[in-house]
């Protein structure tokens, strides 16, 4: 059975790897109530299969994005799921690429996060990610990306 | 290039007031109809919701969600 939720610290920066969980090794709702004391991050993962009311909201969302498209035609859905992310103030997500088509939407407080293109993700990145099974959070280094290519936002 | 410039941001309203108490039918993700066929899968872009007024997403609402989920 996959794992339904992912605790981890913050990144010391942004191209360096998260502190482990059993450094912490904390219940969900224990990293909610001490969110204020500890720089952690909790990635609730897709909510829709345990809360039929974030099923509902995913379907409700998807709806919308269909439409936008003109429907789906024949196009197949291989996956169709939702996450929520809460992270303490001070935590900090190391860089990454998201192997799905992804929106992100902020609920509540302030982030900063950088975009890269696309094209910044290399072929050997996929590889080893898709292929030889090297890394297992899509992590990439900061070094091999270009600036010039980012976007920030707040 | 900032993401506030990009088109479909610029065509939508700012979020609404952070009050948690809309259903989920009134969930809206507000993105530019326009540009959306060609940045679809292809460019990062922006794009405004009011996913912070829903009550699903009340702090007490995530930790009964969070309760109910295994390692």
């Amino acid at each position: 059975m996959k794992s339904e939720y992912n605790i981890a610290g913050s990144a010391l920066a942004p191209d360096a790897g998260a502190a482990p969980v059993s450094r912490f090794g904390l219940k969900p709702i224990e990293v909610l109530q001490q969110l204020d004391e500890k720089p952690l991050r909790l990635l609730l993962k897709r909510p829709e299969r345990q809360d039929e009311r974030f099923r509902k909201l995913l379907d409700i969302l998807f709806q919308q994005i269909s439409e936008l498209r003109g429907g789906i035609g024949s196009e197949r859905i291989v996956r169709l799921e939702s996450a929520i992310l809460i992270s303490s103030a001070a935590a900090t997500t190391p860089l990454h690429f998201d192997p799905e088509i992804g929106f992100f939407s902020q609920i509540e407080g302030d982030k900063i996060y950088h975009v890269y293109s696309p094209n910044d993700v290399s072929e050997d990145d996929l590889e080893r990610f898709y292929v030889r099974d090297m890394i297992s959070t899509c992590r990439l280094e900061l070094k091999h990306r270009n600036p010039e290519t980012s976007m920030c936002t707040t | 290039m900032q993401l506030e410039e990009s088109p479909a941001l610029a065509a939508n309203p700012v979020n609404p007031p952070d009050q948690k108490t809309a259903s989920l039918e009134d969930a809206r993700l507000n993105i530019d109809a326009g540009p959306f066929p060609d940045l679809y899968n292809k460019t990062p872009f922006a794009f405004t919701h009011n996913l912070n007024t829903l009550k699903v997403f009340e702090f007490d609402s995530l930790c009964e969600l969070a309760e109910s989920l295994r390692m």
